[in-house]
């Protein structure tokens, strides 16, 4: 079995639409996702654009992340266990957050 | 309370119940003027949760959680916002205190609810436009949001967005306070709390389509706000009256209709689909309803829905006392409504031809002009009358109303079903008792229910007729052809036969029975017919004895000389 890294990418400004019901709707199918017996590990990311370090010319910078400028933030990761990519997809297409508007990028843990 | 169970899930509404009681809080601790800081203080604590328990699960202390995250989002905002906040050092001070209170603590439970009932009674203020104080309590107390409450209340979300903004300006400019009102002004605002729970209760009990699920909530959530009140110390039995008939009513929500979504009218519900829980919620508050001299609009409807609750079936139905109840809530209400209603009650006890009468008599009110129900009552009791073709008509212009998707669907088939019979060969050529029941007094004041009805036939060959109805489908049913007489009978129809027994074919009526000669739990007695037919003239060839009690028969013969035969087993 090998590991595979989701990166979700949310889209806060649609949270801010919802209602309390359809909030409480949404993390029951998350958490009910995130009990998959494949998921391995999941964590948030804080809420900031973190930071980006960098060498140029020899000298190291840091400097804020690269997401201050886009909507789309990378808001956390889940660490599941599937065959290939072709089943880690398939384990993947139910994810909640793609039902409500966000992007999931799956990346093989190299060498598991 | 912790908010979830121990496998994680959340309880149901956890988080818009939470919302309502933590806005109502955080709005006494900021002051009403602040009202929109206390809900966007309760929205981030939410969109907190919805960004973290998606990775490390819903946490034990759910409700909690989210009350801590509110408090310390509202420190924030008035932090950041420090002069407009009026007295800002005092709230920020009661803030800080209450941010280290648990919900479930018995006593913060307790301040909770008392925050909450005083948001309910200030958004039924006086000053607040009456058609923004549902928006707002569902709004402010109930954690709905403006397309939640657009989508149960059927209109668009800039109409309730708009009169949520009037409503709150007001509520700033008028410097509302959350102090309870006094003496008469208190009694004045628990009427018009109890006229915003029950119009958002009838709100959520109308029949509509699509929005199913949201219009239940609405329903519960008044149920919800009715119990909050009768809980409080302001409670009167007239607010037990309001809870009594809301619960007895919820109890029927879920057979009122069928699997596909349409319309089952109450005598045929399966009342085992109502829920008992809730009719005992309904009694409880009932027999609280009743403790004092208060007689409101509440307590006689919630006595209608009480007798309906208490019938075991649709028949064991208390019509006359319902009657009574709606004579009585007529009185108080003169609600054209009502009338309509208690025409409805006037059918089932004095027959159809009254009920007509009393729907004729309130038909030119101009807000039952339009009205569907009234034109389908009508239609209904025209039908029982007999006189197909105006129920036709009726159930025809009902279907022009307004009305909602599964009530159309009801009305179609309704009129199809008085177009089919309508369609019979019979119409056309004038029926008797077309022209002389309805006229007649008996045919108001009593029921001519016959049972069963078959035709039995003087047959030469027994066997011969067998073969010849079997090809018609007919089975035999009972009987024994050794003893020459068979019961044949293909669905609902039966036919006897019976060899040398006698010289002419018998119609035969078993009252009490129903085709499958099963008990009928109400039926008209074989005397009670005899006495009604006696009393209208008709000849009787053999009679049954009146003073005697369960199986008997009489026999009359029509004007060709065809012989009838009621006969009753039971």
């Amino acid at each position: 079995m090998a590991q595979f890294m989701l990166l979700l990418h949310d889209n806060p400004s649609a949270w801010r639409e919802l209602s309390p019901e359809e909030m409480q709707k949404a993390i029951e199918k998350y958490t009910a996702w995130m009990k998959k017996p494949f998921n391995l590990d999941g964590k948030r990311l804080a809420e900031d654009a973190g930071r980006v370090i960098r060498s140029q010319g020899g000298k190291v910078r840091a400097t804020d992340g690269p997401y201050s400028e886009t909507k789309e933030v990378l808001g956390g990761f889940y660490l599941i266990e599937a065959g290939n990519y072709d089943e880690a997809i398939e384990r993947t297409l139910d994810h909640p957050h793609l039902e409500y508007g966000g992007t999931i990028e799956v990346r093989q843990v190299h060498g598991s | 309370m912790s908010g979830r169970d121990q496998t994680g899930v959340l309880l149901e509404h956890l988080f818009r119940r939470e919302a309502g009681r933590i806005v109502a809080h955080l709005t006494r601790l900021l002051g009403p003027a602040h009202l929109d800081l206390a809900e966007e203080a309760v929205q981030e604590s939410m969109l907190r949760a919805l960004r973290t328990w998606p990775y490390q699960g819903v946490p034990e202390q759910a409700a909690a959680w989210l009350c801590r995250v509110a408090h310390n989002a509202a420190i924030d905002s008035v932090r950041r916002n420090r002069l407009a906040v009026e007295k800002a050092d005092a709230a920020l001070a009661e803030l800080t205190r209450s941010a280290c209170a648990t919900p479930g603590d018995l006593d913060f439970e307790e301040q909770l609810r008392d925050d909450e009932l005083r948001v309910i009674f200030m958004c039924s203020h006086p000053e607040v436009a009456p058609d923004a104080r549902a928006a707002l309590s569902l709004k402010i107390a109930g954690g709905f949001s403006v397309r939640e409450i657009a989508r149960a209340f059927l209109t668009n979300e800039a109409t309730v967005a708009q009169r949520l903004v009037r409503a709150k300006a007001q509520i700033r400019d008028g410097r509302f306070t959350l102090e309870m009102p006094l003496g008469r002004e208190l009694r004045d605002r628990l009427d018009s709390v109890l006229e915003v729970i029950y119009l958002v209760f009838n709100e959520g009990y109308a029949v509509h389509e699509g929005a199913g699920l949201i219009r239940r909530e609405l329903c519960f959530e008044a149920l919800r706000l009715g119990q909050l009140v009768a809980a409080s110390s302001i409670a009167t039995p007239r607010v037990h009256a309001l809870v009594a008939l809301m619960a007895l009513q919820a109890a029927r929500l879920a057979a009122r209709v069928d699997e596909a979504g349409d319309v089952v009218l109450l005598d045929s519900q399966n009342r085992n689909r109502w829920d008992g829980k809730l009719i005992a919620l309904g009694f409880r508050h009932f027999d609280q309803s009743i403790a004092g001299d208060d007689v409101s609009e509440y307590h006689v409807q919630a006595a209608i829905a009480a007798a309906h609750a208490r019938a075991a079936g649709a028949e064991s139905t208390d019509w006359p006392l319902i009657l009574q109840l709606y004579d009585q809530l007529l009185g108080m209400s003169g609600s054209p409504v009502v009338a309509l209603n208690r025409a409805v009650a006037v059918a089932k006890v004095r027959g159809p031809a009254e009920g007509l009468a009393a729907i004729e008599a309130i038909q030119g009110d101009p807000k039952l002009r339009h009205y569907h129900l009234l034109l389908a009552t009508r239609g209904h009791l025209l039908m029982e009358l007999d006189r197909r073709r105006e129920a036709v008509e009726c159930f025809r212009a009902s279907l022009e109303c307004r009305c909602s998707e599964p009530e159309r669907r009801f009305l179609r088939r309704k009129l199809e079903e008085c177009e089919a019979s309508q369609a019979l060969p019979a119409v056309g050529a004038v029926r008797p008792h077309e022209v002389r029941w309805p006229s007649h007094p008996y045919r108001k004041e009593q029921s001519m229910e016959l049972g069963a009805f078959s035709i039995s036939l003087a047959v030469k060959d027994i066997e011969a007729s067998r073969r010849f109805y079997e090809k018609f489908g007919f089975k035999v049913f009972t009987g024994d052809a050794s003893q020459n007489w068979l019961i044949l009978k293909n669905g609902d129809h039966a036919i006897g036969l019976f060899q040398g027994m006698f010289e002419k074919n018998i119609l035969t009526f078993n009252p009490g029975w129903d085709s499958n000669a099963g008990k009928l739990a109400s039926f008209t007695d074989v005397r009670d017919l005899q006495r009604q037919l006696k009393a209208q003239g008709v000849q009787l060839q053999q009679e049954a004895d009146e003073s005697t009690t369960g199986p008997a028969s009489f026999v009359a013969v029509d004007p060709d000389g065809n012989p009838i035969l009621v006969d009753q087993h039971v």
